[in-house]
């Protein structure tokens, strides 16, 4: 383990930022913090940076324990979320500073904030001060400020947080490249699920100052730990009692559930379903646009469920009475979800 | 719509047309009276009242007490607001409040506090007279009221714009490796280098003008602890109008020379933003 974090505690008054945080980064990884605001992600960060220490618990580092080295001597690039660059520098100077301060030789800082500049694209802009750049260059040149000093591990406060959605895409993909090629040990701060599957070698989920669940984006979207991690992951449904849908198995003491819009099939009465004795009927509340989807809100029986069809298939409208189809759900309990297959999938054969 | 900005154009007129006849009432009006006043007798009296002996000495000591008083509280006014807006620490708002007291307070019961501080019915006396220390009526007292009077105008401007610019700039500095001082002189200093200069300036003008507190701690010594408002005041009660007007007119043109250059810090300042 590259990063290890060992039992951190944390608070803010009576805040409980950091409760019994516990775990380890591999060198090399790319790793995400994704939790809701609130749940403690960038304290966790701003610990690992010395810019917060923690009341309880061990950082270590590269086999060190760090708590009592200082932010300035732990040798980490931070990328902070509103970029921080310094307003009264050039995009030159803001990228030498790291190395100015190190008082490397004169000639060693212009070939090194030279060779970032190229990697971030932005030749030919580097006496523009940050005001005259847009929100990505600024980014590029946070990112490039954060690497100028060589450090061995980097982290970034939601990167992509302050930048339109277009420009943001284009930055994700670019960023991942980025550090995948300087093979530097990062780890990243994010709200938003859908960025951190896309960048995220591993994910770590965090919520009340606690960590739900890590692993790697596919396992933690296919195999949920908790009831959170379940709720939070992909646009789930909550079902309060699943019992209403048919052809699952009973889980004793656990009646909530979590659908996914993928675990539904949603078939118009005229068209042909496989498990037409399995559907439960319902009414079609809304549907949405999406753009490569139709998203559409069903309610069966006092439960609401997302579901999704696409483009090429027959329109739904509101008011639409229709069948629900559920392949699986997530079945929670206090500590642990269950994965339910729908039984008939299992009597295919008997059927046909 | 049409209407309206008419209507508002008419009001436009009339504020400008008050705010215009009240400032050259009660402001231009007058400091064109004491330059012509000044001039009552032609250059010649004019140029004895300036070059007098009392006038070079009180313009001097003028000068020394803005001095010192703008570089003390220039320094103090950096480190005040420094500490204030970059650091957390109990009675954080109680120091905030304690700075602004010397200006709600008179100058005359600042010049009063000083008097009973270190004067003679003072149980500090003794030890100041054994030091050989003398303040009240003495340069050092005329030094410390005009300090006191000035002691904000700095940190006022300051702590503003330092709040305003939040630690995230010190914070990716820090983590680059760098000391306190390389902080806070290559990112910190230039947020407020404009709000330090019109400081500085608003410092000045007001040191040189003082006369409340001044005039309590003086003791009105001519030649020796006479600044230019107090000897004004009394060439006025000798009824000496011309002299009196001249060195008068000699304040007006160190006033209009800080504003001027109050005026080319703020233009730049603004430039820059």
């Amino acid at each position: 383990m590259y990063v290890e974090l060992k039992n951190i505690n944390k608070t803010f008054g009576d805040y409980k930022a950091s409760d019994a945080v516990t775990f380890g980064i591999k060198k090399g990884k790319l790793v995400g913090l994704l939790g809701p605001s609130g749940s403690g992600k960038t304290t966790i960060l701003r610990m690992i940076a010395g810019l917060e220490e923690p009341d309880e618990g061990e950082i270590i580092i590269d086999g060190k324990v760090v708590n009592h080295i200082p932010a300035s001597k732990r040798g980490i690039g931070f990328v902070f979320q509103n970029y921080a660059l310094f307003r009264y520098m050039t995009v030159y100077e803001n990228i030498a500073f790291g190395l100015r301060v190190q008082k490397a030789n004169k000639k060693a800082i212009d070939v090194r904030v030279k060779e970032l500049v190229a990697l971030i694209g932005l030749e030919g802009l580097e006496k523009r001060y940050p005001s005259q750049l847009s929100g990505g260059q600024k980014q590029r040149v946070a990112f490039a400020r954060a690497l100028a000093p060589n450090p061995h591990l980097l982290l970034l406060d939601e990167p992509f947080a302050a930048i339109d959605a277009k420009v943001r895409q284009e930055l994700r993909s670019w960023l991942k490249d980025m550090i995948e090629r300087l093979g530097i040990t990062s780890i990243f701060v994010t709200h938003d699920q859908e960025e951190a599957i896309e960048v995220a070698d591993e994910i770590i989920i965090t919520n009340k100052g606690r960590i739900e669940q890590m692993g790697t984006p596919i396992k933690i979207y296919q195999n949920p730990k908790t009831s959170f991690v379940a709720s939070f992951f992909g646009r789930a449904s909550r079902i309060e009692n699943y019992h209403g849908f048919q052809c699952f198995d009973q889980v004793a003491g656990a009646k909530q559930a979590f659908i996914r819009p993928e675990f539904v099939r949603v078939t118009k009465k005229s068209e042909v379903q496989k498990y037409k004795s399995s559907v439960s009927e319902g009414i079609v509340e809304q549907v949405s646009f999406r753009g490569d989807n139709t998203e559409l809100r069903i309610r069966v029986d006092d439960m609401a469920v997302i579901a999704k069809r696409r483009l090429e298939e027959e329109i739904v409208e509101v008011g639409e009475k229709v069948d629900v189809f559920l392949y699986r759900i997530f079945v929670v309990d206090e500590e642990k979800v269950y994965l339910l297959e729908n039984k008939s999938l299992k009597d295919d054969s008997v059927f046909i | 719509m049409n209407g309206n900005r008419t209507a508002s154009g008419a009001v436009k007129w009339v504020l400008i047309w008050i705010s215009v006849s009240f400032i050259g009432l009660m402001l231009l009006v007058p400091l064109c009276l004491v330059i012509t006043e000044s001039l009552r007798d032609g250059w010649k009296t004019y140029l004895q009242a300036v070059a007098d002996e009392y006038t070079v000495k009180a313009f001097l000591l003028t000068l020394q007490a803005t001095v010192t008083a703008v570089l003390l509280n220039t320094v103090f006014g950096l480190f005040a607001s420094w500490l204030i807006t970059k650091f957390h620490f109990k009675g954080k708002k109680l120091l905030t409040t304690m700075i602004d007291i010397p200006v709600t307070v008179s100058p005359i019961i600042a010049g009063l506090i000083y008097v009973l501080t270190f004067g003679r019915q003072s149980f500090l006396y003794p030890y100041l007279q054994a030091a050989g220390i003398q303040i009240v009526f003495a340069v050092p007292g005329i030094v410390l009221a005009t300090i006191f009077v000035t002691f904000p105008f700095i940190s006022r401007e300051l702590i503003p714009v330092l709040e305003a610019q939040g630690t995230d700039e010190e914070e990716a500095a820090a983590l680059m490796g760098a000391g306190g001082f390389t902080i806070f002189r290559r990112v910190t200093f230039p947020h407020m280098k404009w709000a330090f200069l019109y400081g500085i300036t608003l410092c000045t003008a007001r040191a040189m003008g003082e006369f409340g507190a001044v005039s309590v701690l003086s003791g009105h010594l001519r030649g020796k602890t006479n600044t230019l408002p107090l000897h004004v005041e009394i060439l006025y009660n000798e009824f000496k109008y011309v002299p009196s007007f001249a060195v008068a007119s000699v304040l007006v043109i160190m006033a209009v020379v800080i504003l001027i250059i109050r005026s080319i810090v703020e233009y730049k300042g603004k430039k820059r933003v």
